[in-house]
């Protein structure tokens, strides 16, 4: 076993150790004392009704605990005062239902039993009201028990439609001290109605510090949600966005939550149902119970997605809580962390007791709860542990812990900040003190870096599952030590579906099977993907360099000319292409191809086009021929899916004579130094690969250009007059010409250098969308020299 | 190219068919035009006009969709003519010597009125 496990599990033995000697001392819950379990406390409500009048045997039942927070103060601040004690720290709500229409009854009830309180069915005139006094004094009796004479009546009664209504108050009440007042209204011999009021005095001030605590906190958790579920979209990217929107396993574990959700409020149906019908009726509950699911599933999608979308900052943290939504959820990868999760929970029950034990600063967790006296108390611990609270955790580590990642570099301010999360998130989530609120702090602090400690040694899941955990145990415990039987057996019930979660989670960590067919599915592919890009990155600068190769490393030397080309791909690789090309008969072939489309297609093509003129080109010296020759392979090759642009000039270096062909290319620019005379050579002819033989042959012209001193010829490529600035200006033939004509007097390579500078500048830093290519060709000036 | 857009808008008249091309027809929108074109061929339409009257730029691509087409629907007894070409469209149509190969002609109806010749010569 390694240490991790080993210092969890002695962890795990200390705090389970200390709650079950700190639980029933410490837990405020114990104090409650519940002495009927759900029936009993119906039971006691159903008596209440039938000694004022109302047989509701047989009626649908259901009770609810409500906690006293206010009554509860009252006893710690005003330990002596009788008035106090007498104002409960608990109360039961009962509702009853006829099975047939009718209106329902309500009995409020003390811990004990006692009623403090009901509302019945207006009885049939069965008596008349002559005895009102005695039987609202005997509905005092009932309320107010030993206690009835401390009650003084008030002088009058009131007589309205509700009958004659008495009221009491309790005459130890004081001015500054707290007040209760009984009152009860008599109807056709009937006190159809009872009621105890409660009147406060001045609470001590810092009283109310908690909620302001409490709003702050959670007014911050939610104005930090914002960037750290922003950020990651903007750094990630649409495309990762919208991959982590589509994460089956998201989807799935959403799924679950919701189904989870609308089962238990299912399950608890005829509760809900009687607590609501009186209001509102079935379709209201219906609806709240679906729109209650969808909203716990929509929720938990947004937290897991965005937790999906962090993947990058903790892949290895999320695995866990990722693979729970795969086909493996039941593997050792999962189980591990769910083991883990499940070791802490005693520590995480444990902290305020401990706290509390140290400080002696009074508790009240637990004591505004409801699920004592739920119909199936273990299905119930179970919902509640997966619950709204657990899409919380999930947010602060799926979420905010990441955001601390991305924003901070150095090691201890990442922690630091995940800390301070951490401490806001289960600030929002417990607090367990009533006073000073600065404990709420330490133990969420304490809470926060339990969290954090699983989400480093595990991940995300072990941290979900401690939460849930706890909120399994905590249940158990509260039945537990109630003294009501009913309650406490359902205190082990749920203990030993905790004790059974965690031995499940043992046996598949260590006999369940490795998710190794999905882990090596997520690695494999991502690294798979990874190294294929970069592979195929690496191919493209081949292929790059290969096809830079296959261009003419330099331009050939004739005497009286100088020449110079260049060719830049907008991509890795091209589709343009220049070359010279040696014919049999002593003269030079210049000329610049363009292949329709872009990418590796052309770049393919560019290839075949360069080869098939290499061959033509020792087969015949005329250009026509030669073009025609590669008109009719690639129009056979290609299939008329793409063509070839072309423009060739055959130089007759000693006649200074140009025999210049167009196949369907940008005209070449002449430039006539001595006419000052600048011309776009656009003779007819169609591109390469477009027209069957016939066609093209006749529609392609030669022209002889009779070259004079300083004459320059530019070949170029669309790319060139097509090259777009940021406002969606092309270069165009005009400032092309403009360029050749401010170049006059240069030799070929300034000639081409001064283009080019020409376009960067037009493009003013942007980067040309296409491949740009140009030849140039100058007669030198004097024979002597190319200047 | 920044912008992208491009539709077709077809309309017919008797057994024409006119194609109204609209945006940019680059490597990108070439795929959609295609699409267009083999529909109307394959459901037996092959008299076509092309009304280039709102294409604003047509790239090496987009006169590839142009060439591809054009051999199969004459064989089929069509014609795919051209209409409507903005100076700028119609110069990238020369120089590649569109012109030879296809039928050029300033308006839609220039273009009908033309398959209405054709036929009445067969």
């Amino acid at each position: 076993m390694s240490r991790k496990w080993l210092g969890l599990c002695i962890v795990a033995t200390v705090a389970s150790s200390f709650l079950v000697w700190a639980f029933p001392r410490l837990h405020p819950a114990a104090r409650l004392s519940l002495q009927f379990d759900r029936q009993g406390y119906l039971q006691q409500a159903r008596n209440a009704a039938l000694r004022n009048g109302a047989d509701v045997a047989g009626w649908r039942g259901y009770a609810q605990l409500d906690t006293q927070r206010k009554n509860q103060d009252l006893h710690r601040l005003l330990p002596g005062n009788q008035t106090a004690a007498a104002f409960p720290e608990a109360q039961v709500e009962t509702n009853f239902l006829p099975l047939q229409e009718g209106s329902g009854t309500k009995v409020t009830l003390r811990i004990d039993g006692r009623p403090l309180g009901w509302k019945l069915p207006v009885p049939a005139k069965a008596s008349s009201d002559a005895q009102a006094r005695v039987v609202a004094q005997n509905a005092l009796r009932e309320i107010a028990g030993a206690d009835v004479d401390r009650f003084v009546p008030d002088a009058d009664q009131r007589t309205d439609s509700d009958g004659v209504t008495y009221r009491w108050t309790r005459s130890d009440a004081g001015a500054e001290l707290p007040a209760m007042i009984v009152e009860v209204s008599v109807r056709n011999g009937r006190a159809w109605r009872a009621h105890t009021d409660f009147s406060y005095p001045q609470m001590p001030k810092g009283l109310n510090a908690v909620p302001i605590y409490r709003a702050t906190v959670s007014t911050l958790w939610f104005v930090l949600l914002l960037p750290a579920i922003v950020v990651p979209v903007l750094r990630e990217g649409g495309g990762a966005t919208a991959r982590a929107l589509k994460d089956r396993s998201s989807v799935r574990l959403s799924m679950v939550a919701a189904a989870v959700f609308t089962v238990t409020a299912l399950l608890e149906w005829d509760d809900e149902m009687i607590s609501v019908s009186t209001v509102s009726g079935v379709w209201v509950e219906i609806l709240s119970v679906v729109l209650g699911g969808v909203m716990i599933g929509l929720m938990f999608y947004m937290m897991s997605a965005a937790t999906a979308l962090n993947a990058r900052v903790h892949a290895a943290r999320i695995r866990g809580f990722r693979l729970l939504g795969s086909a493996a959820f039941l593997s050792r990868n999962t189980a591990m962390e769910l083991l883990g999760g499940w070791l802490a929970a005693p520590a995480v029950v444990a902290t305020p007791l401990l706290l509390g034990a140290i400080t002696r600063a009074p508790l009240y967790k637990g004591y505004s709860d409801s699920f004592p006296l739920v119909r199936w108390p273990v299905m119930d611990a179970l919902s509640n542990a997966a619950g709204q609270e657990t899409i919380t955790v999930l947010g602060l580590l799926g979420v905010l812990v990441p955001l601390a990642n991305r924003w901070f570099r150095t090691g201890w301010l990442r922690w630091a900040a995940m800390g301070v999360f951490a401490t806001i998130t289960f600030s929002m989530l417990n607090a367990p003190f009533r006073e000073p609120a600065a404990m709420n702090v330490v133990s969420a602090v304490i809470d926060g870096a339990i969290m954090l400690a699983l989400y480093a040694n595990f991940g995300v899941l072990a941290a979900l599952s401690a939460h849930c955990s706890s909120r399994i145990l905590i249940s158990g415990a509260v039945l537990l030590v109630q003294p009501a039987a009913g309650l406490h057996a359902s205190g082990w019930e749920i203990l030993l579906a905790f004790g059974a979660l965690g031995v499940a989670a043992l046996v598949v960590t260590t006999r369940g099977p490795e998710a190794v067919a999905e882990l090596y599915a997520e690695s494999s592919a991502r690294l798979q993907a990874r190294s294929r890009r970069e592979e195929l990155l690496a191919e493209f600068n081949v292929a790059r360099s290969a096809q830079q190769q296959m261009l003419p490393s330099k331009p050939p030397v004739l005497e009286g000319y100088s020449i110079s080309a260049s060719c830049e791909p907008a991509r890795e690789v091209g589709g343009d292409l220049y070359d010279f090309l040696r014919l049999r008969d002593g003269r030079w072939g210049i000329g610049v191809a363009d292949v329709s489309g872009k990418g590796v297609p052309a770049a393919l093509y560019m290839t075949l086009t360069k080869g098939l003129l290499c061959a033509a080109a020792q087969e015949s010296d005329d250009p026509k021929q030669i073009l025609g020759a590669v008109n009719r392979h690639l129009r056979t090759v290609t299939k008329r899916k793409m063509f070839v642009t072309m423009a060739m000039g055959v130089l007759d270096p000693a006649e200074r004579r140009m025999e210049y062909v167009r196949a369907g290319h940008n005209p070449v620019v002449w430039r006539r130094r001595d006419a000052r005379e600048t011309r776009l050579l656009a003779g007819p002819g169609i591109g390469l690969g477009i027209a069957g033989p016939a066609l093209f042959g006749k529609t392609l012209t030669a022209e002889i250009l009779e070259l004079g001193p300083g004459d320059a010829i530019v070949f170029y490529s669309d790319g060139l007059t097509e090259a777009m600035n940021g406002v969606l200006e092309q270069f165009g033939e005009e400032r092309l010409i403009a360029a050749v004509e401010s170049a006059d007097g240069m030799h070929a390579e300034a000639t081409r250098d001064s283009i080019l500078r020409e376009v960067k500048q037009f493009l003013g830093g942007g980067h040309s969308q296409d491949d740009l290519t140009i030849a140039v060709l100058r007669v030198n000036a004097d024979l002597s020299n190319g200047r | 190219m920044a912008a992208s857009s491009f539709s077709v808008q077809r309309s017919s008249s008797g057994d024409i068919t006119i194609l109204a091309l609209n945006g940019f027809l680059d490597a990108h929108t070439a795929p959609e035009f295609e699409k267009v074109i083999q529909q109307e061929f394959d459901s037996g339409k092959v008299k076509l006009i092309a009304d280039c009257g709102e294409l604003t730029y047509i790239s090496s691509a987009g006169l590839g969709v142009f060439m591809s087409f054009v051999e199969d629907i004459r064989a089929a007894d069509g014609d795919l003519k051209i209409c409507n070409l903005s100076p700028k469209v119609a110069q990238v149509f020369e120089i590649l010597g569109f012109n030879s190969i296809f039928e050029i002609v300033p308006t839609a109806d220039d273009a009908a009125r033309s398959f209405a010749n054709s036929a009445t010569e067969a």
